[in-house]
């Protein structure tokens, strides 16, 4: 009883649908003998991780799909006791350093030395090497990326490193130069098409063009959403009609809730309100990148022309100022204060 | 207590002052239209001006009702901020000349803002000539002081009470014409004279009234030590009353030697009249600290207390009649310096009980406690058996007892027994099971014991604090201690003035001990004090009192005390609690009613203003903390709570809410900690990260997991306990998903309660595939440690075995726990992961389970 997009994940590189150039390239790479370390960057929902799971499979056979989770014990110099997940298969680990927060460095360090210092003696794998995937990249510290970089040109014999991430942006340029970049673009709108209509097939179900159409796009063309949502279309009302509606994420509908009573009025009661509903968004783990972006876009569409631009600046501001620092509620509820108070102006000012 | 007018009545820097009580304010005097030209003229004859002058200084200024007609309006918070943060010395160009206490009497009010001076400056100008100054126009108000922008309600009240108003100008003019003529003399308080005076009074002043100069007190300068030693005698028999007769006599015409350098050509004689006036109270003063010279011996001298003290008598007296109250000890709270110890101390003696004090100079643990009082709390006082049983009882005592108590016990005479224990809330650290024990050994006590502490609701007191009478001590009061305070300075011989007194009061806060002590370390350098003088000298020894994070932003945002502080004084507040201060602020700031703002586009303004400093605050608290640079502090403390705090000030709508930041990010870590719990049970099927596994799985698949149950009640179980397995979710994860999802909480109100437990049981009933291999999470600390060395041993038989086990059970992971474990049964790790056993970490209550399992898994693996 898997959810579909798990179901109908390709397993093995010739099963991928789109990007064939990517795939074509990914062949070549593993099926010569030797890989070099990888990169591999592009949007969630883009099919990155079924790419990096599937060159392993291609890489080791079958056996790497054997997952297992562990955990494991950290130590840091300020002796505090880190837990960290592991998944592994016989050749390879994955590690999200990203939970060890600010200690990542250690875990790096630790684990994977420890690792490349193993050599791989199971006879019957194919290589010599095994691999370690480092997942959410982009949110390793400096200092982490440091402690990677030597690791990776002193164990290349045994040991290579998959690092998956959403943008270069933050990956230290000595890491990015010892890395084969991959990038793995979001399919475009056909591909999430075609993908939707390949899995209704597979289900025995049939979904009108259009709504398979606004699925994609509502989606914004991350596959996983896609999916997710034609399920919870299903589950909820099925047959599906063209213009049936595609349920949203009820985060986004919340957030959407945001914006409009900040259009709808301006008071610093309002404000109150506002911040309390925005805690509750965030003490749910909706990332507050995601929410500063949800209810700018929902803000934006409801602003007459001229104060447009104005919303976006504002907007672009506070999110830079959420990523230095440390308290999200307090840049966003900055940015609704700012917005309140601009567009409050700008009503007084037309009246 | 009478001291306090007698003094004034005496002391000739208050001549002035004493007789100008007698006149009322608002008297219509016959000198009306007296001139500022004329009351010079006047002023050469000293001997008229103090009935003539006071009469006069009413008259000054002009009538209300010709003030201009103010309309109301807001108030300025910038012109108010810009006057405090101001400096507060009077630049001495400025500083009129004047009689001292030339205002004395007067009351005023002061409003709007001044050219010259800022309001802080006029206000402190007016003070230090011996005016008195309140914050609203009534009855008695002699003059309304006006500035640029004046308060509306002050104007038009001073209209209708027909006030007599003063511009800046009037008011110098005012207290220059009270000056005495340059060549008579200086007066003694004139705070900055002008240096052209100095030169051509001094030599006339040491002329003219070197007898008196000899006896005065303000010219005791203690420094010189050499002549004090050599003539002690004939000075000790000199008593204080008898100089200040002698300057009765002559008040007016007494002029006083500058204060600080005496110069060159006044040397000799003032060298002369120090060394006498040092000696006279050399023995003494030199011995004892004047808080231990004029502790109160009587009750009356008490300031403040008189009816707890007298609450203590009266419970004593209860001991004494050999009865015992329901509480034996009392417990005497209040913040320090205002009298506590010496309160109880007094009491005893007082009521006749020898005083037997343990503070937190001596350890006071369990056991010297126990040995130090146990005997003495639960023996009857030896004198009251007669002597023959008196003596077996020593006899028996010395065996048994500490020889400390028996001793006490014994050189106690027929007297009874008081205990206190001074500073009760210090008792930490050395002093182990102290606390306990004492309340202990009040539970049996047969003597009184009186506790004393200054936090009446720290933890340690709190408990004591059942066993005792409870006596709650306030700050004196300024009234309550200034006659005190006068006897003492009378005493001594320091001249001060009241309006001093008031202010040496308020700077430290009602500290009653603080005051003498500032009072007699100022003494050794001068012997007056006048208001500017004590101001100066309270802010070098200003004491800092911690207050509450309500007050500070209480502080903060209300508009006029926010407006009283400077900028300084802001930042100050923040250092209060630096790390919940921002808090508070960051909570509160948008309740507040900004009154720059006149309507919701600029309060929002103001809202939005703040916020930005906030925001720009979290930043510089983010490199303060990430990077140890705790220099940002002052950055930080101005920009969270300062510039915020500046600009929404104003009135504040209800209560202040302690900061929801605390809780919210509690349940925030909280949630993430599931989440990533769920996700590393999901990742073995779903590839995606934690945000994805938020943002699309949870919406996608609580509808899944909760509509089954909703619909089809019970028989929609198998199917969410199969997704569930799918995915190698616990019930604790379903939960923890629910939670997650933002409707969680009202779609789970669709499942009825039958089917919801049904689930849990059915759930329980069955085994589920585990994703966790090796040791659980749920073990032991130490266990895990253990056996996670263990599996990461880089040692190459983990991975062949595992690798074996794979290629011999497929599909391990599905698979029910118990077939696999017996397959492994060798292997200690995989054992922990036997059916029930099956150690998930549990996304709640992880470490209460931990100790659950440890303890569980010996058995288990002895069963295989």
């Amino acid at each position: 009883m898997a959810l579909w997009v798990e179901k109908h994940r390709p397993a093995s590189l010739d099963k991928l649908t789109f990007h064939g150039d990517l795939t074509e390239h990914l062949k070549q790479l593993s099926s010569s003998g030797d890989l070099p370390h990888l990169l591999v960057y592009g949007p969630t929902g883009a099919g990155k991780r079924t790419r990096i799971a599937a060159i392993l499979r291609e890489i080791y056979g079958p056996g790497a799909e054997k997952l297992k989770v562990s955990q494991r014990m950290f130590e840091t110099p300020s002796r505090r006791k880190l837990e960290i997940n592991l998944i592994s298969s016989n050749y390879h680990i994955e590690v999200n350093p990203s939970d060890a927060g600010i200690y990542d460095r250690v875990v790096i360090q630790d684990l994977i030395k420890e690792i490349a210092q193993t050599q791989q003696v199971a006879t019957s794998s194919a290589r010599k090497f095994k691999v370690v995937v480092v997942h959410e990249a982009d949110a390793l510290t400096r200092d982490a990326q440091h402690a990677l970089r030597r690791t990776m040109e002193k164990y290349m014999g045994n040991m290579r490193v998959i690092l998956c991430s959403t943008s270069t942006g933050k990956i230290i340029s000595p890491v990015q130069s010892r890395c084969l970049l991959v990038r793995v673009a979001a399919p475009s709108i056909d591909d999430v098409v075609g993908v939707i209509n390949s899995v209704a097939k597979k289900e025995g179900i049939t979904v009108p063009g259009p709504f398979a159409q606004q699925l994609a796009v509502g989606s914004k063309r991350n596959l996983h959403r896609a999916l997710l949502m034609l399920e919870a279309a299903y589950v909820k009302e099925y047959p599906f009609s063209d213009s049936h509606d595609i349920p949203l994420p009820e985060w986004e509908l919340f957030i959407k809730d945001i914006s409009r009573s900040a259009l709808k009025s301006q008071t610093p009661a309002q404000l109150m309100a506002i911040r309390k509903q925005l805690y509750e968004v965030l003490t749910h783990c909706i990332p507050p990148t995601t929410i500063l972006k949800t209810i700018s876009t929902h803000l934006v569409d409801g602003v007459s022309e001229d104060l447009k631009p104005e919303i976006v600046h504002q907007a672009a501001f506070y999110e830079h100022h959420l990523q230095s620092g440390q308290k999200a509620i307090v840049h966003l509820e900055a940015f609704m204060a700012k917005f309140m108070s601009v567009y409050k102006r700008h009503q007084m000012a037309s009246v | 207590m009478d001291y306090g007018s007698s003094g004034e009545e005496i002391d000739p820097s208050e001549f002035f002052g004493a007789t100008s009580p007698k006149v009322k304010p608002k008297a219509k005097a016959k000198a009306a239209p007296k001139s500022k030209a004329a009351a010079k003229s006047d002023a050469t004859s000293s001997a008229a001006r103090p009935s003539g002058q006071p009469v006069a200084l009413t008259e000054f200024g002009f009538p209300a009702n010709e003030l201009p007609t103010v309309a109301p309006k807001k108030f300025n918070y910038g012109m108010v901020n810009r006057s405090a943060g101001g400096s507060s010395d009077i630049p001495a160009s400025v500083m009129p000349d004047g009689a001292p206490n030339c205002l004395e009497g007067l009351k005023f009010v002061v409003t709007g803002e001044f050219s010259d001076l800022t309001r802080e400056q006029i206000t402190d100008l007016i003070k230090s000539f011996g005016g008195q100054i309140t914050s609203a126009v009534s009855g008695k108000t002699s003059y309304l002081v006006v500035g640029n922008d004046p308060g509306s309600s002050k104007v038009n009240k001073a209209k209708s009470l027909k006030t007599r108003c003063l511009y800046e100008s009037n008011l110098m003019d005012m207290i220059r014409s009270t000056k005495p003529d340059a060549g008579s003399s200086v007066p003694e308080t004139e705070p900055e004279p002008e240096p052209g005076n100095e030169p051509e009074s001094e030599p006339e002043l040491v002329i003219t009234d070197e007898p008196v100069v000899k006896d005065e007190p303000v010219a005791k300068s203690k420094v010189k030590s050499a002549e004090t030693q050599d003539r002690p005698a004939e000075a000790i028999s000199k008593p204080a009353s008898k100089q200040q007769s002698e300057v009765k006599t002559e008040p007016v015409s007494r002029p006083v030697p500058k204060p600080a350098p005496v110069s060159a050509s006044s040397a000799s004689s003032a060298l002369a009249a120090a060394a006498q006036k040092t000696a006279s109270t050399a023995s003494q003063a030199q011995s004892q600290l004047w808080t231990e010279k004029y502790k109160p011996t009587k009750l009356k001298e008490l300031c403040g207390h008189k009816t707890q003290a007298q609450e203590i008598m009266k419970w004593l007296s209860w001991w004494a009649s050999g009865g015992i109250p329901e509480k034996r000890s009392v417990l005497i709270s209040g913040p320090p310096g205002i009298g506590k110890t010496t309160t109880a101390h007094l009491a005893a003696k007082l009521s006749g009980f020898d005083v037997f004090e343990l503070n937190a100079s001596e350890t006071r643990s369990k056991n010297t406690l126990k040995s130090m009082l146990g005997a003495a709390v639960s023996n009857r006082s030896v004198f009251e058996f007669d002597r023959k049983a008196l003596n077996k009882l020593e006899t028996e005592q010395e065996q048994e007892n500490d020889r400390d108590v028996t001793e006490f016990a014994t050189t106690s005479g027929a007297k009874k027994l008081v205990i206190i224990m001074d500073e009760v809330d210090g008792m930490s650290g050395g002093d182990r099971g102290g606390s306990a024990e004492l309340i202990q050994l009040i539970k049996r006590s047969r003597v009184p014991i009186i506790c004393i502490c200054n936090d009446r609701m720290s933890p340690k007191v709190r408990s004591l604090a059942n066993y005792c009478e409870d006596l709650r001590f306030r700050r004196p009061t300024e009234q309550q201690m200034r006659a005190r305070l006068n006897t003492i300075a009378f005493r001594e011989g320091l001249s001060i003035e009241a309006n001093a007194i008031g202010q040496l009061v308020k700077s430290t806060h009602n500290d009653i001990r603080q005051v003498i002590n500032l009072m007699s370390s100022y003494s050794l350098n001068k012997g007056s004090m006048n208001y500017l003088e004590s101001k100066a000298f309270s802010t070098l020894n200003r004491k800092e009192v911690a207050i509450g994070p309500f007050d500070v932003i209480g502080k903060y945002m209300n508009g006029m005390e926010n407006a009283s502080m400077s900028f300084a004084d802001k930042l100050d507040l923040y250092y209060n609690d630096f790390s919940i201060t921002p808090l508070f602020v960051q909570e509160n700031y948008i309740d507040n009613k900004p009154s720059a703002a006149s309507d919701t586009c600029e309060s929002l303004e103001a809202l939005s203003k703040a916020a930005d400093l906030i925001a720009e605050a979290d930043i510089v608290d983010n490199k303060l903390r990430g990077s140890q640079q705790w220099g940002l502090m002052p950055l930080h403390a101005a920009l969270s709570c300062v510039g915020p705090a500046y600009h929404v000030r104003g009135s504040h709508n209800g209560m202040y809410r302690f900061p929801l930041w605390l809780g919210q990010n509690s349940k925030g870590s909280k949630l993430s900690r599931y989440l990533k719990d769920v996700q590393s049970h999901m990742r073995l099927r779903v590839s995606a990260d934690k945000t994805e596994i938020r943002k699309s799985y949870i919406p996608a698949m609580v509808p899944e997991l909760i509509k089954p149950l909703a619909d089809q009640g019970a028989s929609g179980i198998p199917d969410v306990i199969a997704i569930m397995d799918h995915y190698y979710l616990s019930k604790d994860h379903w939960d923890a998903m629910i939670e997650l999802h933002l409707d969680g909480e009202q779609m789970i109100k669709r499942i009825p309660t039958a089917v919801k437990s049904a689930f849990t049981r059915e759930y329980k009933k069955v085994n589920h595939p585990v994703a966790f291999s090796g040791h659980a999470a749920g073990a032991s600390a130490k266990a895990v440690q253990a056996a996670s060395s263990a599996s990461l041993r880089p040692d190459t038989e983990d991975y062949i075995d595992d690798d074996d086990d794979g290629l011999a059970d497929d599909d391990d992971a599905d698979d029910d726990g118990s077939q696999s474990g017996d397959t492994l049964e060798n292997d200690d790790l995989i054992a922990t992961k036997k059916p029930k056993a099956s150690a998930k970490p549990k996304p709640s209550a992880k470490a209460k389970r931990g100790t659950a399992d440890s303890a569980s898994t010996p058995r288990k693996r002895k069963k295989t």
